[in-house]
């Protein structure tokens, strides 16, 4: 089974200060795919960006998704932006939790598979409210919890 | 390699089921509606739709869920996020779960 602390870790999980849509993109996009060139993060971005409601979600519980498939890259790059606040990115609910998830074309399965799991543990609300008050560590202390049972 | 089979009385259970299975990277799986031996013998035959007005029952349909399951650490992690997820297979009203091993799978390389 997909280990979430693979994915949630304290080299994922960022503090966002930024609080304008464009901003929060670039950065998470950046954090996502970090070996990856600048080229790389613009085509993220053009593709996250574009209008159209499947690449943005709103999971609920102050969570929301932008994902993109690209040939790009070979592995799932994902970084979480915690607001510590409930703040409006993109149209619908505040967030207080943003993930940017970049996929693989081939990976569509496994992509499948973490955002099953990831919604498992979203909906426990002692984990929402350490995503909530943006505590890395008590959010490291969950996912460890969580892939343990 | 094994086949799962889940008779799910509580339709209402799907969504988690589905949710747990897919966590677990169980995708070559089939849902198929489906009705209990009850439902079918009440229809066919005049006595036993007599007992079904007497007891009042309603007719049991179900939800069969068939499941490709290439490892056997899947069903134990489908198992585990079951058991997490409240959906207690040892009460009445939630259905049954059984597998046995499969010999023989033949199907696109990606599938696994």
């Amino acid at each position: 089974m997909i280990q979430l602390s693979q994915y949630i870790n304290s080299e994922t999980l960022h503090v966002i200060e930024e609080s304008k849509h464009d901003d929060v993109l670039h950065r998470l996009i950046s954090m996502a795919l970090p070996d990856y060139p600048q080229q790389v993060h613009d085509r993220a971005f053009a593709e996250v960006a574009a209008k159209g409601d499947p690449r943005k979600i709103h999971l609920g519980n102050g969570f929301a998704l932008v994902h993109a498939r690209m040939n790009d890259f070979n592995q799932i790059g994902l970084a979480l932006g915690l607001f510590g606040q409930e703040i409006k990115v993109f149209k619908g609910e505040a967030v207080h939790t943003l993930l940017c998830i970049m996929i693989p074309v081939n990976m569509s399965r496994t992509y499948m598979t973490l955002l099953a799991r990831v919604s498992r543990f979203f909906s426990n609300p002692e984990v929402q409210a350490a995503f909530a008050s943006a505590d890395v560590d008590a959010i490291i202390k969950h996912t460890f919890e969580f892939d343990a049972v | 390699m094994q086949v799962m089979i889940i008779i799910l009385k509580n339709e209402t259970l799907l969504k988690d089921i589905s949710q747990a299975l897919v966590e677990c990277g169980i995708f070559e799986t089939s849902i198929l509606d489906g009705e209990g031996i009850e439902s079918s013998v009440y229809q066919g035959n005049p006595v036993f739709s007599q007992l079904q007005g007497l007891f009042g029952r309603e007719l049991p349909y179900n939800r069969t869920i068939i499941s490709f399951i290439p490892e056997p650490e899947m069903l134990t992690d489908f198992m585990t996020i079951c058991r997490d997820s409240k959906i207690d297979f040892s009460q009445p009203d939630t259905g049954v779960v059984m597998s046995f091993p499969c010999s023989f799978y033949l199907g696109p390389d990606d599938s696994l």
